[in-house]
């Protein structure tokens, strides 16, 4: 059997929305609770796949098993640490910055068939910025779109939109972070347009406030309400905020992943 | 030759302020490498650490030792006391100050310049940190016990830090054990009461017989890659030596299995839909 190229085999990536991850919190050490898919539709086929929990925190990773996909459509599945331990507890030194990971893995040759990202409270690149094909474009080389939730659509031909998937399988990554820069300068400056027509109100528009929450996890925190008033500041602020991102490790890793096409 | 008897130390946490006097200190000794090590061990610098209600001691040996033999007394101080060493790996505070503590008789001796201050602060956040030196031994001898990962913790001397470590746990290729097993395999030799690691695992100093066989980040790469479709976790370690490429298939000495041809599922490789 020669060596498959990765991503070959038809993956399909498992949102946010399509599973609910119960988590007690309180206790010590916290517990894992419950597993629910909430749209059974993408598991179509895999009545037998198995289904494993990651759960990650920088040293500490425990991967739990839930038996297979059927087992949890059905509320039939017990939660248990793969290592043998029969138990589902989280590590005590977990806190709630642990992310999670769910794998629904072929019951025989043990391939990814749906993968969630890791997710934590923190939003994630890749879901803010989505590459996505157009044949409307005419001369231009790219454009951008901002949907109401902050999601940034980097609208490219479908000979590029092509291409670039062609370097992300591959793992060449300079091209995206050119784009993953140009985006979030795009994202600063809508907020920037925003901040000049309503003052602070940019602040508690819902379009950015997963980026704001993006740059504030690097570090750089949100301009206060008070200092919108002048627009100087604002743009110290924006520039500032794009040189953080620039000089993050965020921006070599996002968006590298297939999940970040749509087609 | 006899051994100079163990140091006890208090065991404490550094604040912040402590970790700031710390990295100030590592700058210093690499512009004069017989620095002396200031005294950090004030209530200005440091915070208790009393799990269990005690403070606990901890013995710093004199002489010096390799990687695995500094992990195992850090581990076996932990047990114990009734710790999991795996639940304290997130205290910065904690494993900067065991690096203090270890730090002129074993991670940067008299006369050596230190290397990058990461090395013995931990970083905050989720970069970087898998790159603390005292951390990275003690977290690969807790993933995959004595037996396996000789090949990452067989090195000689504690101040001397390779990348290999980095190499593999900066993805999340390290908790399958049969990676772990593989790396053994390929890159690890039997001789004598340590055993030494194949000259081609950094790929130094090959020979004519070696110079085609893959180093570790040949390995490695192959590896990410195949992380990205398969559930490395519940690989054998015959199966995913299937899965590799011809290149690594075709040394060490276990066996590949891959998954017979006639027991292959035809919707393999179809799961569904292709990614929207």
């Amino acid at each position: 059997m020669g060596i498959r190229r990765m991503n070959d085999v038809g993956k399909q990536e498992l949102s946010h929305e399509q599973y609910e991850l119960t988590i007690d919190w309180n206790g010590t050490p916290p517990t894992l609770e419950g597993l629910n898919f909430t749209d059974p539709s993408i598991l179509t086929g895999c009545d037998d796949y198995l289904v494993y929990i990651t759960a990650w925190n920088k040293y500490i990773l425990i991967e739990y098993s839930c038996g297979t996909v059927d087992d949890v459509l059905k509320n039939t599945y017990s939660i248990e640490r793969t290592d043998g331990t029969k138990s589902k507890l989280l590590s005590p030194g977990m806190s709630e910055d642990t992310t999670f990971e769910i794998n629904i893995v072929h019951n025989i040759d043990k391939s990814i068939a749906r993968k969630s990202k890791r997710g934590g409270a923190a939003p994630n690149l890749d879901d803010l910025v989505k590459m996505v094909g157009s044949t409307t474009l005419g001369q231009l080389a790219y454009t951008f779109e901002m949907k109401l939730n902050g999601v940034i659509h980097i609208v490219v031909n479908e000979d590029i939109h092509a291409a670039f998937r062609k370097r992300v399988i591959q793992r060449e990554g300079a091209p995206q972070q050119f784009l993953l820069i140009e985006t979030v300068r795009y994202a600063l400056n809508e907020y920037l347009v925003k901040a000049a027509a309503d003052n602070s109100e940019a602040l508690s528009d819902p379009r950015f406030e997963p980026w704001l929450t993006v740059f504030e996890d690097i570090g750089h925190t949100p301009l206060p309400e008070a200092d919108h008033g002048s627009l100087e500041n604002v743009i110290n602020w924006c520039e500032e905020a794009l040189k953080a991102f620039a000089s993050d490790r965020k921006s070599k890793s996002a968006c590298k992943s297939d999940s970040w096409f749509m087609s | 030759m006899a051994t100079k008897k163990p140091v006890e130390k208090n065991v404490l946490q550094f604040t912040e302020k402590g970790i700031e006097a710390f990295e100030q200190y590592i700058q210093e000794k690499r512009d004069n490498p017989s620095k002396a090590v200031p005294n950090l061990l004030t209530t200005e610098y440091t915070n208790t650490y009393t799990p269990g209600g005690k403070v606990l001691k901890i013995e710093i040996p004199q002489h010096e030792l390799w990687h695995h033999e500094l992990a195992d007394r850090i581990i076996d101080f932990f047990s114990t006391n009734g710790i999991d060493v795996k639940d304290t790996f997130g205290n910065r505070g904690l494993w900067t100050y065991l690096s203090y503590l270890f730090f002129d008789k074993h991670l940067s001796r008299k006369g050596h310049k230190p290397v990058k201050s990461e090395k013995y602060i931990v970083q905050e956040g989720t970069w970087s940190y898998y790159r603390h030196a005292l951390t990275a031994m003690c977290w690969i001898r807790t993933l995959h016990g004595k037996d396996k990962g000789k090949v990452l913790m067989l090195t000689e001397d504690t101040q001397k830090f390779g990348d290999s470590y980095e190499q593999i746990l900066a993805s999340p290729i390290y908790q399958s054990e049969a990676v772990f097993e593989l790396l053994d395999d390929l890159y690890f030799h039997e001789d004598g009461k340590n055993g030494r690691r194949s000259s081609i695992f950094l790929n130094q100093n090959k020979t004519d017989k070696d110079k085609n066989k893959p180093s570790l980040r040949k390995f490695k790469q192959a590896i990410s890659r195949l992380a990205m479709t398969y559930h490395l976790p519940s690989l054998t370690v015959g199966r995913l030596k299937a899965l590799l490429p011809k290149e690594l298939r075709e040394y060490g000495s276990i066996k590949d299995d891959p998954l017979p041809k006639a027991a292959a599922d035809p919707d393999v490789g179809k799961h569904g839909v292709p990614i929207p």
